[in-house]
């Protein structure tokens, strides 16, 4: 924990929805993640489109359809630049049918021949068409150490929270699967490729500009009995690329599934959970702010700092704060006025360590996210 | 060679022609059920055998059932289609699949339409496969003739044949499949329990419809195809009016040959 005096102020990142001065940074961030984030393309057009949409889902005064993506950047307000984003898909496929792998387990007996087996297998499924996506996480590899990448992800779970209504009341966030970096990936070398004909860089630029679901349907329907997978595919069901272990073991903290679903097309785990048993949504509260006079001395553990955001759609702002001062909230002039709040206005705060996360219970991932960012 | 062949007298086995029916089976387990010893000739069942010369010698048998997989199921692999199209991609697939069932439940069945292979030449062995093939269809229009029971009157006939194996007794197509699902030596097993060894081991095989793809190229090479040795016998069943292609069997994905018996014209 005492390494985070080599690392920046935590109050210095506050998270937003992205404008479209923020294109740049976009199509930085995209060139950068031109792997595995097909929510991200490195296409300016596109990436304005996106930042178009994001805004009027912010501003929009309709009830929300589901068709809305919100994409939010972090800012490091001492550069005053984005050094990351994250986004969000109201609703997974939309008015499409949005395609996973489920994996599932099949016991097959026959007390003749005293044998039984445990099959894996993996179905075609529609289970996660219409519920809340998390997507587009980046964040520029300098602050990977810092807790700008818990800001940024769980920042979007207050504002889910916040406006439930304009969301699902389930959650998922696909990550990517193995592959390297000529674009070989076992999984669809194993699957797909037997249905396409072409690698998986080539599928990945057909799917762009494209649903997804047009190309799955090309896909069989009948469940694969992974073992008759080559061993290689094997092995890739429900791994992670390493691009995707930072985000991934934020959501695994938050208390994400990771091992029921997958990626259809490289095989990678796409993690889900029900939006109120979520860490930080569970632990969150509203709290009015009693006075926007504190000093902005910042204290050195990370079980002294909490997640805030204010309850803005268009205007929506999220900051780290020192938890200090029990019962009462007070803010330095500054973090007030990043976060566009005044005394008496309420934000919705959760802490940032969570009771389970990182625990005895949990992996090594668990401990190893705590103490990155101690 | 094949007049004699043409003489020979065909007749039902009776107890004492089992030490002579031995020697025509193929090596154990190979796909064709054994000959249980005295095995006679019941209302369900029928073993006749083709005797030749002086001593009366089993030179060929075949063996006739009525109404299939009633007492005990009986499983098939259903060899179908799966098309995956995708005109605005130029993408289509035509894909082979296999689906576990019970579709020929029912039937009739020829099994074991086996000849002295040692002693006959390949052209007496077809001229005698294909009597004992037509007694065994005479025999069947014969009992769907005067049977009162509703289960003689189906119409279906169909014979399975071993599938291609390696000189071990290895199936490529059960490397490819099966050996996943059960891994125990399914020879062993067949030994074991004989016929009954495939309503057994279908309890442990994916019961969804797979997709051949997903097999090895050996695997998919072999499926429906007759393993050695039964090549005369695929050649005179086709003769009569029955084709493979449709089923194949659970282990080996030897060829399963179908008839209609009204189209046949037994």
């Amino acid at each position: 924990m005492s390494e985070s005096r080599n690392r920046p102020d935590p109050a210095r990142f506050l998270l937003r929805p992205a404008r479209s001065e923020d294109l740049p940074a976009l199509e930085r961030f995209a060139a950068a993640s031109a792997y595995g984030i097909t929510t991200l393309p490195p296409d300016r057009a596109l990436l304005a489109e996106r930042l178009r949409r994001s805004a009027s889902a912010f501003k929009s005064g309709d009830e929300a359809s589901g068709e809305e993506i919100y994409l939010f950047v972090v800012e490091d307000l001492a550069r005053g630049e984005p050094v990351g984003t994250s986004g969000i898909a109201a609703s997974a496929g939309f008015a499409e049918r949005f395609y996973s792998y489920r994996s599932e387990y099949v016991v097959h007996a026959s007390p003749a021949l005293n044998a039984s087996n445990r099959t894996h297998t993996l179905h075609l499924c529609h289970d996660l068409t219409g519920v809340t996506l998390l997507t587009s996480f980046y964040v520029d590899p300098a602050y990977e150490d810092t807790l700008a990448p818990q800001l940024l992800s769980r920042g979007r779970l207050l504002f889910i929270a916040e406006f439930a209504d304009r969301f699902s009341d389930r959650i998922a966030a696909e990550s990517p699967g193995l592959a390297d970096d000529s674009g070989r990936c076992p999984f669809w070398d194993a699957v797909g490729r037997r249905f396409f004909d072409m690698d998986y860089p080539a599928v990945e630029r057909l799917a762009v500009g494209r649903s997804k679901s047009f190309i799955a349907e090309l896909m069989p329907h009948s469940p694969i009995y992974v073992p008759l997978l080559p061993e290689e595919a094997q092995w890739a069901i429900g791994q992670l690329h390493p691009v995707g272990e930072l985000p991934f073991s934020i959501l695994v903290d938050e208390g994400f599934d990771p091992d029921t679903y997958l990626d259809i097309f490289d095989g990678g785990p796409t993690a889900h959970a029900r939006v109120a048993m979520l860490r930080t949504v569970a632990a969150s509260r509203e709290v009015r702010v009693d006075d926007t006079g504190a000093s902005a001395a910042a204290p050195a553990a990370p079980h002294c700092w909490r997640l805030a955001a204010n309850t803005r759609r268009g205007a929506f702002r999220a900051m780290l704060l020192p938890a200090g001062g029990e019962g009462r909230l007070s803010l330095s002039p500054e973090a007030a006025i990043a976060l566009g709040v005044y005394t008496g206005d309420t934000l919705r705060v959760a802490p940032l360590e969570l009771d389970d996360a990182g625990g005895s219970g949990k992996g090594s991932d668990g401990s190893r996210d705590g103490g990155r960012h101690g | 060679m094949g007049d004699a062949v043409r003489d020979w007298p065909i007749r039902p086995a009776a107890a004492g022609d089992v030490g002579g029916l031995i020697p025509l089976l193929p090596a154990p387990g190979q796909g064709v059920s054994l000959l249980p010893p005295g095995s006679g000739n019941s209302g369900r069942e029928w073993l006749l055998v083709a005797v030749r010369g002086p001593g009366d010698a089993v030179a060929g048998c075949v063996r006739v059932r009525r109404a299939i997989g009633l007492d005990r199921p009986r499983f098939w692999h259903h060899v179908g289609c799966a098309v995956h199209a995708a005109p605005e991609l130029e993408l289509f697939h035509r894909q082979r699949t296999l689906l576990l069932g019970n579709d020929l439940t029912g039937a009739w069945e020829i099994a074991d339409l086996l000849c002295d292979a040692a002693t006959l030449g390949t052209e007496a062995q077809v001229a005698l496969l294909r009597r004992l093939l037509r007694a065994a269809l005479a025999l069947i229009v014969r009992q769907r003739a005067t049977s009162s029971s509703a289960s003689s009157g189906d119409p279906t006939v169909i014979c399975e044949l071993p599938g291609l194996r390696d000189a071990s007794g290895l199936s490529p197509f059960w490397q490819s499949l099966g050996r996943h699902f059960y891994d125990g030596d399914p020879l062993l097993a067949a030994e074991r329990f004989g016929p009954a060894w495939k309503t057994h081991v279908a309890a442990l095989l994916p019961h969804e419809p797979l997709l051949v793809s997903f097999l090895t190229d050996e695997a998919q090479a072999a499926l429906g195809v007759p393993g050695r040795g039964a090549e005369a016998a695929a050649r005179v069943l086709h003769e009569a009016g029955l084709r493979a292609g449709r089923h194949v069997t659970l282990d080996d994905a030897g060829p399963v040959y179908e008839g209609d018996l009204d189209l046949l014209g037994a």
